[in-house]
């Protein structure tokens, strides 16, 4: 038997019980012989008011919870973390053929790129050969230096769990992404999120098996970050698009186009020396910034577990605006070394 | 077939369209990161069908859930989708005697005004919410993704609705 599909179930011949016809009510009328039927047992005349205003009292509910969730109540972010953590299983089983596709598109588009894909390569892994050896020699000489200053060596490598981007959930008012990890892996708000290309964003919700990671492109992140060799400071603000911008900086910036931006561990959230991307552009009055990640290929990423030093002591306090480029410096060669 | 299984079919049968709106919601969040405002919302898709042709099981409890379920896993205040679905769909049944009868092409681009309604809504609801401006681009682009999704989406639908009335008619 087959079924014409722009044909709505009515068919006589099918000799259907009520509830597959189609029902043409008058709002939420429609459909209305089932429900009321359900709950005239209940409610008599009460029961057949609540199932022709069902739809009203399901917008008043949903008002409701608009306006708790407004609130920012505990139970709201319980909520979220509970539904996060029941879908993570199901959501990770989904995102493999998701990625397949993906994958599969990718590997078709390079097979016809291959040729100038290994000369970029080869010409980038000399490049980098070169930054590495700049790396290994400024991080032999920051430990000489700390040393002569007797100031303590810095945690460069923090603890790392790897995670997988099970769900995106970005849409044109929010920019996360949901990880198959949580407080189960020791995971916390706060936490700082990298891939192998730079900082992914940082983790503002934590479940039982799941963690929310709010994107540095959002309109809800500032980063405090430092701009290439100039030092710079400033706060990079997501604006939802993928373009974030720099804010606060100095009167006078020294920065250039194509530098790089990286943390700058202000606030002792996020590490600081974290890639973070590149000034790319200036318009408007405003500093635009494009990060390293790339955005449509988010799958695993690290997440940071960053302890910042302890405050210093008042004679270190007066040396700390020294101190704050080769703290930079330090950071960025052990990020980068094998 | 033994009772148990045969009770487990006629529930998920019975709960088809909840089960599948769910379904959608997961299919639109495991979409590629920050590449999502570039896909199709086939929630909005699904909540459309079988509210205009399966109203008796898809009611305003229904639509709730898909919009809680929507905004719980995706971190959006919850019941702002629950919020703008209900308004869509109580917008749709009131000329859905109508609709029904009509060829697929009418249905189509009643789903286009349907999911234009809907994604103004939500951005006029978020901006409320957030008391800042968004763009409409996303909204915009997202919702002319979803109308070109529609018609496959209804056909895998129609197909899923067929089995359920030949599943009821076998008694099961």
């Amino acid at each position: 038997m087959s079924l014409d599909w722009t044909e709505p179930l009515e068919d006589p011949a099918l000799r259907l019980p009520p509830i597959y016809a189609p029902s043409h009510g008058q709002g939420e009328g429609a459909g209305r012989a089932v429900p009321e039927r359900r709950l005239q047992g209940v409610g008599g005349r009460l029961g057949r008011l609540l199932a022709r205003f069902r739809t009203v009292l399901f917008v008043i509910l949903a008002l409701l919870f608009v306006l708790v969730s407004k609130a920012d109540i505990e139970l709201v972010h319980a909520l979220h973390g509970l539904a996060a953590d029941a879908a993570v299983g199901v959501l990770r089983v989904l995102r493999v053929p998701v990625m397949a596709m993906q994958d599969m598109g990718r590997a078709v588009g390079e097979l016809f790129a291959l040729r100038e894909e290994n000369a970029r390569l080869r010409a980038e892994n000399r490049r980098l050969l070169a930054w590495r050896a700049r790396a290994v020699q400024l991080e032999v000489e920051n430990r000489s230096l700390r040393r002569i200053l007797a100031m303590p060596v810095l945690e460069l490598a923090p603890r790392r769990t790897v995670a997988r981007v099970v769900a995106d959930s970005s849409s044109s008012f929010l920019r996360t992404v949901l990880l198959d990890a949580g407080r189960d892996r020791g995971i916390r708000p706060g936490m700082a999120v990298v891939n192998e290309q730079g900082l992914v964003g940082r983790v503002i919700a934590v479940g039982a098996r799941s963690a929310r990671v709010i994107l540095l492109t959002d309109f809800d992140s500032r980063i405090p970050v430092v701009v290439g060799s100039s030092g710079d400071r400033a706060l990079l603000e997501g604006d939802n698009t993928p373009w974030p911008k720099l804010r606060f900086l100095p009167l006078n910036p020294r920065f250039r186009l194509g530098d790089e931006v990286l943390t700058s561990g202000s606030g002792g959230l996020l590490p600081p020396g974290l890639a973070v991307g590149r000034v790319t552009a200036v318009r408007d009055h405003e500093v635009v910034v494009t990060p390293h990640v790339d955005w449509t290929r988010l799958d695993h990423v690290a997440v940071l577990d960053y302890r910042p030093p302890q405050p210093p002591d008042a004679e270190a306090r007066d040396a700390g605006t020294a101190a704050a480029i080769p703290h930079v410096q330090g950071g960025l060669a052990a990020a980068w070394m094998p | 077939m033994s009772a148990p299984s045969r009770g487990a079919l006629r529930l998920l049968l019975r709960q088809l369209p909840l089960v599948t709106a769910l379904l959608a919601v997961l299919l639109d969040l495991s979409a590629l990161a920050n590449a999502s405002p570039r896909m199709p919302a086939a929630t909005v898709a699904v909540v459309f069908y079988w509210s205009l042709y399966r109203p008796d099981a898809f009611g305003p409890f229904e639509t709730f859930c898909a919009g809680l379920a929507s905004d719980a896993l995706s971190g959006l205040p919850l019941g702002m989708t629950s919020l703008v679905l209900l308004l869509t769909r109580a917008l749709l049944l009131a000329r859905a005697r109508w609709l029904i009868a009509q060829p697929f092409g009418v249905v189509w681009l009643s789903f286009a005004f349907a999911a234009a309604l809907f994604f103004a809504l939500q951005w006029l609801v978020a901006m409320l919410y957030w008391w800042r401006l968004f763009s409409l681009t996303g909204p915009a682009l997202r919702w002319a993704l979803t109308v070109l999704a529609y018609p496959a989406l209804s056909w895998l639908l129609d197909r899923l609705r067929a089995r359920t009335v030949i599943a009821h008619a076998a008694g099961i």
